[in-house]
C-alpha cells in the first residue's frame, strides 16, 4: 500500500484511502461527499448533459429532445452548471486524495498521523477567511461568472426569434454566427463601420476626459485662485446628478428646439433664433458623433478632476520651495514636479476610462435613439459595438448580440490583461 | 492719470495667468451649471410652447408640473423603488467589501492569491453580457411566476448590483487597509485584543473615509442603471420601475410626453445623490487618492 | 427533473407556494383600459374558482419583454394585429378558439392568421383628418391644395405615412406577398418626394418636424394653440385636443391628388392569449365572456374608443361615426410576421427624406434592407 495508491484510489473514491488507514470521521465525510456526488450526477447533471446535444431525425444537432417538453436554454445553463459542479468535485477529489496521501506518509515516517481535530485547528487559519469570503464568490459567480459563460455558448446557437425555447429548439451553429459577421455583405460592413467608430468613440471620450479633467484640476488648484471649494463643488456636479437624467436632458438641449439652438447659438452669434437655420446636432452623423463625445467628456471629467485634485493636495510645499531654491519658476515646477507625479496617478485611469467608454450602452444606446442613418448604413451612427450587442438582445437576437459581446469582452480583457501583465500586476504583492 | 493707468496696465500684465485661469475655471463652471439650470428652470414653467428663447420661465409655478407629475404618473413608486433598491445595495455591498477588504490585507492565507487574482479578471466581464442567461435563471427560480414577482426582480437586481459593485471596490478597500502600517495591529495583539476587536475598534475607525467613498459609489450604481431595469422590469406594471425606466417612457411615449414634467421628475431624482456629493466630496477627494486607484 | 430541482430550489429559496397564483388569469392592458377590465372581471370572477385579475402595462415594452419573459407577464394582453403572425410564429400567442362573430369584417379578418383565431378585436384604429373647424369650413378635396402652412403630419412615421404611399400608387406587399414590395416604385418615390417638399417649404413647423423625436409635440402645440388648421393624427388625440378648447372636426384623410384614395393604414387592437399561459382554458372563458354587444358597448362607452362590434352604434355627424367609417375605408395593416419588417427601415428612409437626403437612395436602401430582414426571419 503505497503513499501513490492511497492517492489515486482517493482521487476515485473520496474517503476510500482513509477508510484502509482508519480514520472514520474522513472516511464518513467522503463517503457521504461521494453518495452526494452520485445523486447530484444521476440528478441534475447527467440529464441536463444528456440533452445537450442530440441528433435528430432530419440530422440537425438540437438542445433537448423534444419541443415544448426540454427547455433548450435551461438546459444549456444547467449543462454549464453541471460542467462547473464536476470540475469542483474533482477538486474535492484531489483534496481528499491530498490529505490521505499525506496522513500515509505522516504514518510511514513517525508510525502516527494527527487526529482529525487537531487537523482541523490547524488548518482554521486557512479556513476563516475563506469562509468570510464565500458569500462575495457565491454571488459573483452566480451573478458574473456563470452567465457570461452561458452567453458564449449562445453564440454557438440559433437562439434568435421566433426560435424562442421551450416552444423551439435550438440547435448549435458551431461558428456560422461568426462567420456570417464577415462573410454577409451587409454585416460585414457594418461590422467595420461599426468597429472603426467605437475605436474612435472610445480613444477620443477618454482622452478628452483625462485631459480636461487634468487640466482643469491643476488651474482650478492654483494657489492664486480663489473660491477652490466653490469651483470643486460645481466640476463635481456632472458625477452627481446620475447620468442618464442628464443624457435625456442634452438629448433635447441639442435638438432644433433645445437650448443650444434656442439661446447659446443667438447668445454668441447675436442672430435672433431662427428654426430653418438651428442645427439638429443629432441629425447628423458627424454631428452626432462629435456631440456625443464632447457629452461623455462632461459627465466623466469629474472623476479625473477630483482624482488629480487629490494628487495635487498630497504634494509637499517643500518639494516646490526646493525647486524654487534651486532657480526653478512656476514651468519648470509643472513640468519637474507637478506633471510626473500626475501622470503616475492617472495612468491606470486610462485603462479604466478606456474599458468603461469601450462598454458604455446607457450613453450610446439612450442618445442613439435620436439620431438618423445616413443612406446605406447598415447601422445607427453612434452604435458602438457594446450597444449593438445591446440592442440585438432587446430585439431578441440572442446568438448575433452574444457574438458581439463576445468580440467585444474578449477585446477589452486582452487589452486589460495585457496591461497587468506589462504592469506586473500579477506578481507585484503592492498591488495584490 | 497716465500713471495709474501704466499701474493698471502692468498690474494686468502681470496676473495674466492668473486671469486667464479665472475666465477658464468660470467658462467651464459656465458649462456645468447651463444645462443643468436650464432643467431646473423648466420644472417650473407650464408654458404650453415647446421651446423658450428666454431662459426664466415664462409662466412661472412652483407646483404645477410636480402635481402633474404625481397625479399622471407612478413617479412616487418609481422614486420609492429606486432609492430603496440602492440602500439596500449599497449596504449590502459595504458589508461585504469593507469585511473581505479586511481579510484580503490581514489574512495571510494560501488561496488568497488565487482570490485576488480571480476578481481582477471578473471584474473584465462587461455587467450585461450575461443579461440573458441571468433572465432564464430569474424565470427558472420562479421568480416571475410567483405572487410577489415585482418584491422578488427587485431583490434579484440588487444582488447582481451587489455582485458587480463587490470586485474594483474590494481591491480600493483592499488598498486602504494595506496603507494602515500593521505595527498597529502588532501591537493591539500584545495588549491582548482579539482579531475581531483589532477590526471594529482599530482598523474601522481608521478606514471610514474610504467606507463613505465606497458606500457612495454602490448607492449610485442602481440608480443610474437602465440596462438591468429596461431588461428585467420594463414589461411590468408601472408602479414597479425605477426611476431610469419611468422617467425614459416618459420621453419617449408620444401620447403623455411633456418636457416640463419630465424636467420636473428630473429635478427631484437628482437631489439625493447631489446632496450625498455636497457632504462627503471631502471624503471622495480623500478616499479616491488614498486608496490608489489601480488598474 | 430539472423542472423538479428547479422547484425544489425555488420553494427553499422562496418558501412561497407559486402554484397557486399560477392559476388566475392576468390582463396586463394600458391605464386607460383598465377600469373597463376590472369592471368586466368583478362581473366574470363571480361563482369561479379562479380569479382574472387587471394590472397596468404599457402594450409595447410588454410585447417586447414577450420574448424572454414568456408567460410570466400576463395571460391576457392587448395586441395589434399586425404583430398576431409574428407572435404566433414564436407561440408567444394562442388560438382563441372562437369563432368571432358580429364584428366588422376588416377585424374579423385581421384577428385570424393561419386559419385561426388569435385575437378578441377590441378597439379600431385608423389616421384620420382631424381640423379646426373654426378655420376650415369644408374638408378639402385634395391634401395638395391645403398650404403646407396650414397642416401638419408625422410623415417620419410610416403609420402616417403609409397612406399617402398608397395615394401614389405605392403598396407595401402586393397581394400580401412579402416578395413583391412597392416601397420603392415610382408611386412610391413621388410620394416620398411630396414628404421632402412638404418637410422643406420653409414653413417653420414642418422644419422642425424633421426631427422626429419632437415631431408629435410640434405638430400637437401647432393645432392645439390654432396655429394650424389640420392635422393627421389618430382617434386617441380627440380628447386633448377638444380639452384645449379646438372646435374639432375628423374625416377619412383626402387624396394626394385626387387621383387615387388615401388609404391609411387601419389597425385592430385585440386581446390575445399568452402562448406560455398557464390558464388557457380560464382565459378563452374570459375572452368569450367579453364578446358580447353589451360589453363592446361598454368598451365604446367607458374608453371612447371605436369598437369593430357591429352592435355599437355611432351617432350620425358625430366625431366617432367619421372614425367608423375611416377605418372602413383604410387599409387593414397585413397580419404576415413579413410585415414587422417595414417599421425599421421605412422609419429610417422617411427620417432621410425628412433630413433632405436623397429620396430613391433611401426608399431602395429601405426595401433592400426589408428584403434582406425577411430573407433572414
Amino acid at each position: 500500500m503505497s503513499q501513490r495508491f492511497i492517492f489515486w484510489l482517493s482521487m476515485v473514491i473520496p474517503g476510500s484511502g482513509h477508510m484502509l488507514l482508519r480514520r472514520v470521521r474522513e472516511t464518513l465525510f467522503g463517503f457521504s461527499l461521494l453518495a452526494l456526488e452520485i445523486l447530484v450526477y444521476f440528478q441534475f447533471i447527467l440529464p441536463n448533459f444528456r440533452l445537450l446535444a442530440v441528433e435528430q431525425a432530419n440530422g440537425k444537432i438540437t438542445i433537448g429532445l423534444e419541443r415544448f417538453v426540454d427547455d433548450s436554454f435551461l438546459i444549456m445553463v444547467g449543462s454549464t452548471l453541471g460542467a462547473i459542479m464536476l470540475l469542483v468535485f474533482v477538486a474535492l477529489h484531489y483534496g481528499f486524495a491530498r490529505d490521505a496521501k499525506d496522513v500515509k506518509r505522516q504514518i510511514d515516517i513517525n508510525g502516527f498521523a494527527i487526529t482529525f481535530t487537531e487537523k482541523v485547528r490547524g488548518l482554521s487559519h486557512e479556513i476563516v477567511p475563506n469562509i468570510i469570503t464565500a458569500p462575495k464568490f457565491i454571488l459573483l459567480f452566480a451573478f458574473s461568472f456563470l452567465p457570461a459563460i452561458v452567453s458564449i455558448a449562445v453564440a454557438f446557437t440559433n437562439y434568435k426569434r421566433p426560435i424562442l425555447p421551450p416552444a423551439f429548439l435550438l440547435e448549435w451553429k458551431g461558428f456560422s454566427n461568426f462567420e456570417r459577421l464577415f462573410t454577409n455583405e451587409r454585416l460585414a460592413s457594418g461590422f467595420w463601420d461599426t468597429l472603426t467608430w467605437t475605436m474612435t468613440w472610445t480613444f477620443c471620450a477618454s482622452v478628452l476626459t483625462i485631459v480636461l479633467g487634468t487640466v482643469l484640476a491643476v488651474v482650478a488648484n492654483n494657489k492664486n485662485i480663489r473660491g477652490k471649494k466653490f469651483f470643486r463643488t460645481v466640476y463635481i456636479l456632472p458625477w452627481a446628478v446620475p447620468a442618464f437624467l442628464t443624457i435625456l436632458v442634452f438629448q433635447l438641449f441639442f435638438s432644433k428646439v433645445g437650448g443650444m439652438n434656442t439661446m447659446v447659438i443667438p447668445f454668441f452669434t447675436g442672430n435672433e433664433y431662427d428654426v430653418s437655420t438651428a442645427i439638429g446636432f443629432f441629425l447628423n452623423a458627424d454631428y452626432a458623433k462629435i456631440t456625443i463625445i464632447l457629452i461623455q467628456a462632461w459627465l466623466g471629467f469629474p472623476y479625473v478632476f477630483i482624482l488629480v485634485t487629490g494628487v495635487l493636495q498630497t504634494i509637499p510645499d517643500d518639494l516646490y520651495e526646493a525647486s524654487s531654491i534651486d532657480g526653478g519658476n512656476a514651468w519648470t515646477n509643472f513640468f519637474d514636479i507637478t506633471l510626473p507625479l500626475i501622470l503616475i496617478s492617472v495612468a491606470p485611469v486610462f485603462i479604466t476610462q478606456f474599458t468603461f467608454n469601450f462598454n458604455n450602452v446607457t450613453i450610446v444606446y439612450m442618445l442613439g435613439e435620436a439620431t438618423v442613418q445616413t443612406v446605406g448604413a447598415v447601422y445607427k451612427p453612434l452604435d458602438t459595438i457594446s450597444s449593438l450587442g445591446f440592442r440585438l438582445m432587446m430585439d431578441a437576437k440572442y446568438n448575433e448580440a452574444a457574438v458581439y459581446t463576445l468580440i467585444a469582452s474578449t477585446f477589452v480583457g486582452a487589452i486589460v490583461l495585457y496591461t497587468w501583465l506589462k504592469a506586473g500586476a500579477f506578481k507585484n504583492e503592492e498591488v495584490m | 492719470m497716465s500713471k495709474t493707468k501704466s499701474l493698471n496696465r502692468n498690474f494686468i500684465a502681470r496676473n495674466m495667468g492668473t486671469i486667464m485661469s479665472y475666465v477658464f475655471l468660470i467658462a467651464m463652471a459656465i458649462v456645468i451649471i447651463y444645462p443643468i439650470l436650464i432643467t431646473i428652470m423648466s420644472a417650473f414653467n407650464v408654458s404650453n410652447s415647446l421651446y423658450s428663447t428666454s431662459f426664466f420661465p415664462e409662466n412661472f409655478s412652483w407646483t404645477d408640473n410636480f402635481k402633474q407629475l404625481f397625479a399622471n404618473t407612478a413617479y412616487g413608486s418609481w422614486y420609492f423603488n429606486t432609492f430603496l433598491l440602492s440602500i439596500v445595495t449599497m449596504i449590502l455591498s459595504t458589508i461585504i467589501v469593507v469585511i473581505s477588504g479586511f481579510v484580503y490585507s490581514r489574512y495571510r492565507y494560501q488561496s488568497r492569491k488565487t482570490a485576488l487574482m480571480s476578481l481582477l479578471l471578473i471584474q473584465i466581464v462587461p455587467s450585461g453580457s450575461g443579461l440573458i442567461a441571468l433572465y432564464a435563471m430569474a424565470s427558472s427560480i420562479g421568480i416571475y411566476s410567483s405572487e410577489n414577482a415585482t418584491l422578488y426582480t427587485y431583490i434579484f437586481m440588487m444582488l447582481i448590483y451587489t455582485a458587480g459593485g463587490t470586485t474594483m471596490n474590494t481591491l480600493l478597500m483592499k488598498g486602504y487597509y494595506d496603507s494602515i502600517p500593521r505595527d498597529l495591529d502588532e501591537s493591539a495583539k500584545i495588549d491582548g485584543a482579539t482579531q475581531l476587536q483589532i477590526f471594529t475598534e482599530i482598523l474601522l475607525p481608521l478606514v471610514k473615509p474610504m467606507i463613505v467613498v465606497i458606500a457612495i459609489f454602490c448607492f449610485l450604481g442602481p440608480i443610474g442603471d437602465i440596462i438591468m431595469p429596461k431588461f428585467l422590469i420594463a414589461s411590468m406594471s408601472s408602479d414597479s420601475k425605477t426611476l431610469a425606466v419611468g422617467l425614459m417612457g416618459l420621453i419617449n411615449d408620444i401620447k403623455d410626453s411633456n418636457y416640463n414634467v419630465f424636467a420636473a421628475g428630473a429635478v427631484l431624482a437628482a437631489i439625493p445623490p447631489v446632496l450625498v456629493f455636497y457632504k462627503f466630496q471631502d471624503y471622495i477627494v480623500g478616499g479616491l487618492t488614498s486608496g490608489g486607484v489601480k488598474g | 427533473m430539472i423542472k423538479k430541482i428547479t422547484m425544489a430550489v425555488s420553494a427553499a429559496l422562496f418558501l412561497a407556494n407559486n402554484a397557486m397564483a399560477a392559476d388566475n388569469v392576468m390582463v396586463g392592458v394600458e391605464k386607460a383600459y383598465v377600469p373597463y377590465f376590472t369592471e368586466l372581471a368583478a362581473k366574470f370572477n363571480q361563482g369561479k374558482d379562479f380569479k382574472v385579475e387587471v394590472t397596468t402595462a404599457k402594450m409595447f415594452d410588454l410585447l417586447d419583454a414577450l420574448p424572454t419573459q414568456k408567460g410570466n407577464i400576463a395571460d391576457l394582453f392587448m395586441v395589434p394585429n399586425d404583430r398576431i403572425g409574428d407572435l404566433a410564429n414564436q407561440h408567444l400567442v394562442d388560438s382563441i378558439n372562437f369563432e368571432i362573430k358580429g364584428y366588422t369584417n376588416t377585424s374579423t379578418k385581421s384577428a385570424s392568421y393561419d386559419g385561426k383565431n388569435y385575437m378578441l378585436p377590441m378597439s379600431t384604429d385608423t389616421t384620420l383628418f382631424l381640423y379646426n373647424k373654426d378655420k376650415l369650413k369644408t374638408v378639402p378635396k385634395t391634401l395638395k391644395e391645403l398650404a403646407p402652412a396650414d397642416w401638419a403630419a408625422k410623415f417620419t412615421d410610416f403609420y402616417f405615412t403609409g397612406g399617402l404611399f398608397m395615394a401614389n400608387q405605392g403598396y407595401i406587399f402586393k397581394d400580401n406577398n412579402p416578395t413583391d414590395i412597392g416601397l420603392a416604385n415610382d408611386g412610391s418615390i413621388k410620394a416620398g418626394f411630396a414628404a421632402k417638399s412638404l418637410y422643406h417649404s420653409g414653413v417653420t413647423h414642418w422644419t422642425l418636424m424633421q426631427d422626429d423625436t419632437v415631431a408629435y409635440d410640434i405638430m400637437m402645440k401647432n393645432f392645439t394653440e390654432g396655429k394650424i388648421s389640420a392635422v393627421i393624427n389618430g382617434p386617441w388625440a380627440i380628447a386633448d385636443i377638444e380639452k384645449a378648447g379646438i372646435n374639432v372636426g375628423a374625416a377619412p384623410i383626402p387624396s394626394w391628388d385626387g387621383s387615387t384614395p388615401y388609404q391609411a393604414l387601419t389597425g385592430t387592437k385585440g386581446i390575445a392569449i399568452n402562448g406560455y399561459s398557464s390558464n388557457k382554458e380560464g382565459a378563452r372563458a374570459f375572452l368569450k365572456f367579453a364578446a358580447t354587444p353589451e360589453y363592446a358597448n361598454k368598451w365604446y362607452a367607458m374608453t371612447r374608443e371605436i369598437s369593430p362590434n357591429l352592435a355599437v352604434h355611432y351617432k350620425d355627424g358625430s366625431i366617432h361615426k367619421a372614425i367608423f367609417d375611416a377605418t372602413n375605408a383604410g387599409l387593414p395593416m397585413p397580419n404576415i410576421p413579413q410585415f414587422g419588417k417595414v417599421w425599421g427601415p421605412m422609419k429610417t428612409a422617411l427620417a432621410q427624406i425628412a433630413q433632405g437626403q436623397d429620396v430613391k437612395g433611401a426608399l431602395e436602401a429601405a426595401v433592400d434592407n426589408i428584403k434582406m430582414d425577411i430573407d433572414e426571419m
